[in-house]
C-alpha cells in the first residue's frame, strides 16, 4: 500500500500552476532529492501543466496533483479532464521542425526529462505520471596543485568515483571550500603564492573546512618537509608521482575513517538523547490495550510516539521525521514540545491537532529540509477517530485478515491553512487497529512488496500476540543494522 | 636506469588508469605545459637563477614521473639538488640535457597518441 504525501485539486490557472510547482519543489527538498533532480521534475510538471493551460483549456478547467509512493520510490501524478493528448505518442523530431514547437508545447522536454513516465486516459480522466529518482550522491573532492599536468591526471584518476574540483591556486580553492564545502581536500605543499601549509591553516579555520579530511600530495620527499607536515593536522601524506590505485586507496581510506568517527560521535549523541525519549506506551489504559514495537536506526531516526489520557478519551500520535541522526532526533523532540503545547485540558480532535501542527510548522519552517508524517488516533468509547498527514494508512485487523483504512492527508507544514479529514471506525471484538512508520519499507527488500506481505497470515488473540508475530517477520526480513527507525503499534479493546 | 624516453610499464599503467579516451587530452596538456617550461628553461640558460631552476625542476620531476618520462625525472631531480646547493656551473652543464630530454618526451608521447 503506497503512502500519499500530498493530493489536491486546483482550478486550471497560471497562479495554480505556479503554486503547485513551488509545492513540488518544497516536497522534493524535504525528500532530500538532489537539486538537479528537483529541477528536472519541476520542469516536467511546468511543461505539462502549461500545455494543459495553453492548448487544452477549452475542455480542462481543473487538474489534480498527487505525490505518493513508498519510501525511495516516490512519483508525482497530474490528472485532468481535458482532451486526451499523450505526449509520448508525438514524434518530437517532427515537432522540432513544425508547428507544434513554435506553439511552445515542449514535448521534447517532457519526453527527454521523464523517460520512465507514463500517460493514461480512462473514463475521460487523463493521468500523467513522473517518477522521482533518488540518486546516490558522489562525494566532492577538491584538488589543489599548481601543476596543470598533474591536476588533469588526478582528475582522470578520480572522476569515476568522485566529483572532482581542480584548482591551480590555493586561494581559489579556499574560496570554493569556504562557500561550497567538500568531502576531501588533496593539496600540494610546494606552491607559489600560498604554500600547502598556509592553505591547511586557512581551511582549518573555516566552518566548512575544519572537519574535512585533508591529504598532502607532494613531490617533496625530504625529511624536513615531512617533519613539518607531521606538525599540522592532516589525514594523509603522499609522495608524487602517484598511481591511480594508490590515490584512490588513500581517498577511500581517509573518507571511510572520517565517516566512521563522525558516525561514532553521532551515535553517542543520539544514544544520550534517545534514552529518555524512547517511544513507549502504557500497555493498558481503561479498556484499551496497546502494544508497541520499536527498533531504532543505527544512526538514530526520527520516529516518536505521543500519548495523552483525557480520561474519557485517549490521544495517540505516531510521527516520523524523515532523515537520520541527531538532526532527526532533535526535530522529533521539538515536535513533541509542540504537541505538549497543543494539548490542553480540553480534548482536541485529530483533525484540529494536525491542522494546528501543520500551521505552526509552516510558519516557523522548522522542517525546511526534512519532512514530518504523522498519524493521530483518538480513542473514545469503542470508537477510533483517525487522521493522517502524509503517513502510511492504518489497517484494521480481523479474523478473516485485514483491510486498509482509507485515510489520507497532506504532509505537515506544506500549506499555510491545511485542513484534515478524519475517519471513524468502531473497533469490534476480535478486531485490532494496526499502524506503523514507513521505516519498515526503508529497511526491508523493496522487492518484497509492501506491508500486506508482512500482515498476511498473522492471527492472534491479543494485540501483543499479533505484534510479536509481526515484528518477528519484519526482523527476519531486515538487515542487522536499520537505516531508519521502524515502529509499529497494535491496539485492541477489551469490550467483551 | 631505464633509458627509453617513455617507460613502457609506467605509461601502460597510466593508459590503464585513465583509459584510451582520456589519454590524448592528458598528453595534450602535458605537451602544452612542457613546451612552456622548455621556453622558461631556455630563458634561464641565458641568466641562471638557481631558485627558479629548482622550482621548475621540482614541478617537472613529478609530472614526468606520472607520464613515464623517467629520464626527464632523473635530470630534473639532479638539477633540483644542484640548483638548491647553488652549484651554478653544474646547473649550466645539466640544463641543456633536461631541455633536450623534455623535447624528446613531447615527441615520444605525441607518437604514442597518433
Amino acid at each position: 500500500m503506497e503512502t500519499q504525501l500530498f493530493a489536491k485539486q486546483y482550478p486550471l490557472t497560471l497562479d495554480s500552476i505556479s503554486e503547485v510547482r513551488r509545492l513540488l519543489s518544497t516536497l522534493c527538498h524535504q525528500l532530500a532529492l538532489e537539486q538537479a533532480e528537483i529541477d528536472r521534475v519541476t520542469l516536467v510538471l511546468a511543461e505539462y501543466l502549461s500545455n494543459l493551460y495553453f492548448h487544452n483549456q477549452a475542455s480542462a478547467n481543473w487538474f489534480r496533483i498527487q505525490l505518493a509512493g513508498v519510501k525511495g520510490n516516490w512519483y508525482f501524478a497530474v490528472s485532468d479532464c481535458g482532451d486526451s493528448f499523450n505526449p509520448y505518442q508525438m514524434d518530437v523530431n517532427d515537432i522540432f521542425n513544425g508547428q507544434l514547437l513554435t506553439g511552445g508545447m515542449g514535448l521534447a522536454l517532457i519526453q527527454k526529462n521523464n523517460r520512465s513516465g507514463s500517460y493514461t486516459s480512462h473514463d475521460g480522466i487523463n493521468k500523467f505520471t513522473c517518477p522521482l529518482k533518488e540518486q546516490t550522491k558522489k562525494l566532492k573532492v577538491v584538488i589543489v596543485d599548481d601543476d596543470r599536468i598533474l591536476l588533469y591526471a588526478y582528475q582522470s584518476f578520480l572522476q569515476h568515483d568522485f566529483v572532482v574540483h581542480m584548482f591551480s591556486e590555493a586561494a581559489q580553492a579556499f574560496k570554493f571550500i569556504e562557500h561550497e564545502g567538500c568531502d576531501l581536500i588533496i593539496a600540494d605543499i610546494h606552491m607559489p603564492e600560498m604554500s600547502g601549509f598556509e592553505f591547511r591553516l586557512k581551511v582549518e579555520s573555516c566552518d566548512k573546512g575544519a572537519l574535512t579530511p585533508f591529504v598532502f600530495l607532494t613531490g617533496d620527499d625530504d625529511l624536513s618537509i615531512q617533519e613539518q607536515a607531521a606538525e599540522v593536522s592532516i589525514d594523509g601524506y603522499l609522495i608524487k608521482p602517484i598511481t591511480k590505485t594508490s590515490l584512490l586507496a588513500v581517498c577511500t581510506r581517509v573518507i571511510r575513517r572520517t565517516n566512521q568517527l563522525a558516525l561514532h560521535y553521532q551515535q553517542r549523541v543520539v544514544e544520550s538523547l534517545s534514552r529518555p525519549f524512547k517511544p513507549s506506551l502504557p500497555s493498558t489504559v481503561g479498556d484499551w490495550h496497546f502494544s508497541l514495537a520499536h527498533t531504532p536506526a543505527c544512526e538514530g531516526g526520527g520516529d516518536f510516539v505521543f500519548f495523552h489520557d483525557y480520561g474519557d478519551s485517549k490521544l495517540l500520535i505516531l510521527g516520523d521525521i524523515m532523515g537520520h541522526g541527531p538532526v532527526a532526533k532533535f526535530h522529533s523532540f521539538a515536535i513533541m514540545g509542540y504537541l505538549e503545547g497543543l494539548i490542553t485540558s480540553t480534548s482536541i480532535s485529530p483533525t484540529e491537532l494536525l491542522s494546528g501542527l501543520s500551521k505552526r510548522l509552516f510558519l516557523n519552517q522548522l522542517l525546511e529540509n526534512s519532512m514530518l508524517t504523522c498519524i493521530v488516533v483518538k480513542l473514545t468509547g469503542n470508537q477510533c477517530e483517525i487522521a493522517t498527514a502524509g503517513h502510511p494508512q492504518p489497517y484494521l485487523l480481523h479474523q478473516e485478515g485485514f483491510d486498509v483504512i482509507d485515510c489520507k492527508g497532506t504532509v505537515l507544514g506544506l500549506l499555510p491553512n491545511e485542513e484534515y479529514s478524519a475517519v471513524t471506525i468502531q473497533l469490534g471484538a476480535d478486531e485490532k487497529l494496526f499502524f506503523y512508520s514507513d521505516g519498515i519499507f526503508e529497511n526491508i527488500d523493496r522487492n518484497f512488496g509492501c506491508i500486506d506481505s508482512i500482515l498476511t497470515g498473522i492471527k492472534g488473540t491479543t494485540a501483543q500476540h499479533i505484534l510479536d508475530q509481526l515484528w518477528l517477520r519484519f526482523e527476519s526480513l531486515s538487515p542487522d543494522q536499520l537505516n531508519d527507525d521502524a515502529t509499529a503499534i497494535v491496539i485492541d479493546l477489551n469490550n467483551k | 636506469m631505464d633509458n627509453t624516453i617513455i617507460n613502457e610499464s609506467v605509461f601502460s599503467q597510466l593508459l590503464l588508469d585513465v583509459g584510451e579516451d582520456m589519454l590524448p587530452a592528458l598528453v595534450a596538456v602535458f605537451n602544452e605545459e612542457t613546451t612552456e617550461r622548455i621556453s622558461d628553461l631556455q630563458a634561464l640558460m641565458e641568466n641562471i637563477d638557481n631558485s627558479k631552476v629548482a622550482q621548475s625542476c621540482h614541478s617537472i620531476k613529478s609530472s614526468a614521473g606520472t607520464y613515464g618520462a623517467l629520464i626527464v625525472q632523473q635530470h630534473a631531480e639532479e638539477l633540483e639538488v644542484m640548483a638548491k646547493s647553488n652549484s651554478t656551473g653544474e646547473v649550466q652543464v645539466k640544463l641543456p640535457l633536461l631541455i633536450s630530454s623534455l623535447q624528446d618526451a613531447i615527441n615520444a608521447l605525441a607518437l604514442r597518441c597518433d
